[in-house]
């Protein structure tokens, strides 16, 4: 037994190519592209963070940074292939403004909520990337500090890959303390060194600020 | 803290009246606008691909104390339990009837069914050998096993703590759970053992000693258990 949905019920594409669909024969999820997905309920990421903080502490974010990194080196990989498989494009011929757009689409249709681009900051080597409604946010536990480290891992290896640099995200703003969204610096190793230690006592205009000087 | 979905949201209160929501645009409800998904029973859901089970496997062995397994099992029973606190109150809600006394194969059918839904595979309980103590259940398409490939030894460390979790949960009673055959060992399907602590350590042992999951079956029917 299969079922489809799509993101965008009026979108022509989405309804004569499905982006998601079921199967339940097989226990199966997977998307338009045949890569197979599994759906993470909010008691499973509840869990990721709660025992992981009990088990290993602070340590617990670096190994979900690098969990995002490894998806996102994969996650470019596979944007590489859709957009070569259905538009004949190499993602280093897409402008900005279609890349988001391709980026908007496919975190809309997994439920990783809204993201969008802050290109302010470019020409001093920055790009702030902000996400509403993150899904880790969403479940992390009260604390002190940003916790969407999956999508920080994931951001640094994406487009890291995307420009061929070393790029290093810090997350500067959280749901889960309050923020309007969740902001991401992104930038070169050595120039965001100092913005993770900014992060504790400066606000996300200072800290660029700061880093822009 | 467990949080328990919002009962009052609409998709929630047509779940009260349906009991097979599992095809996938019964289940999920995406909403574009705040690209978010919420399932039949109100809870939020993230879609992810394989690769985000490798990278946590990755980041886990990244810490290099070889505590990575250890730590997917802690991960899993977590979420068992918690799972399991929902479950109790959503199934006697929406069945009107104490899970305690209810059938436990269409008990844990209802329990395991979203679980497809959200693309964790299928899965077959036997609870034959319940007197003796133990039950298997085996797991068809497992999204950590298929993703990992074949590496020669268990990989789903993750369901074995889900199980651990939700059972100790619902039964009140401390028990294990190992994989004993899985689909990363060359095998058709991975099947796991749930039970008391010791019964699971001497399944580890034999396990360690080359037994298949048939022989550790039948040792336990023995009642081979070291005392």
């Amino acid at each position: 037994m299969t079922n489809r949905i799509s993101p965008d019920p009026d979108s022509a594409a989405a309804n004569t190519q499905p982006y998601i669909q079921g199967d339940l024969d097989l226990g199966w999820l997977e998307n338009h592209w045949g890569d197979r997905l599994v759906a993470l309920p909010e008691l499973l990421v509840q869990s990721m963070y709660s025992a992981l903080g009990r088990e290993i502490g602070t340590a617990a974010g670096v190994v979900l940074f690098n969990c995002g990194r490894w998806w996102g080196q994969s996650l470019y990989t596979q944007v590489c292939q859709r957009l070569a498989s259905s538009t004949q494009t190499a993602i280093a011929d897409l402008s900005i403004v279609e890349l988001l757009l391709f980026l908007q689409q496919d975190w809309v249709a997994h439920g990783w909520g809204r993201l969008d681009l802050d290109q302010t900051y470019q020409p001093q080597g920055f790009l702030v990337v902000k996400i509403w409604n993150s899904p880790f946010a969403n479940q992390a536990p009260a604390g002190s500090f940003p916790v969407c480290y999956v999508e920080a891992g994931l951001l640094s290896s994406f487009f890291s890959q995307l420009t061929g640099q070393e790029l290093h995200c810090v997350q500067t703003t959280c749901e889960s303390l309050g923020a309007d969204c969740n902001r991401f610096i992104l930038g070169s190793v050595k120039r965001l060194q100092s913005a993770e230690t900014m992060v504790m006592h400066l606000d996300h205009d200072a800290i660029l600020q700061q880093l822009c000087r | 803290m467990v949080s328990i979905p919002d009962h009052s949201n609409p998709h929630q209160r047509k779940s009260l009246k349906k009991h097979h929501p599992y095809g996938f645009q019964d289940f999920f409800e995406g909403d574009p606008e705040q690209g978010t998904i919420v399932d039949w029973h109100g809870s939020r859901n993230v879609l992810v691909t394989e690769d985000f089970i490798i990278g946590l496997m990755e980041g886990l062995e990244g810490l290099g104390d070889g505590s990575a397994t250890l730590l997917m099992y802690s991960i899993g029973c977590e979420w068992g339990q918690r799972d399991a606190q929902v479950f109790e109150q959503r199934f006697e809600q929406e069945f009107d009837r104490d899970v305690r006394q209810t059938n436990l194969l269409f008990l844990l059918e209802t329990w395991w069914w979203p679980f497809t839904s959200q693309g964790w595979g299928r899965w077959e309980v036997d609870i034959a050998d319940r007197q003796q103590g133990f039950l298997s259940i085996n797991i068809f398409d497992s999204v950590v096993a298929r993703t990992m490939g074949t590496v020669g030894k268990p990989v789903c460390f993750l369901y074995a703590g889900l199980f651990a979790g939700f059972f100790t949960e619902l039964t009140k009673r401390q028990l294990s759970c190992i994989e004993i055959q899985c689909h990363s060992m060359g095998a058709a399907h991975c099947t796991f053992l749930l039970g008391a602590p010791d019964r699971i350590s001497a399944a580890a042992s034999w396990l360690r000693q080359g037994a298949t999951a048939e022989e550790i079956l039948q040792r336990l029917r023995r009642e081979e258990i070291p005392r």
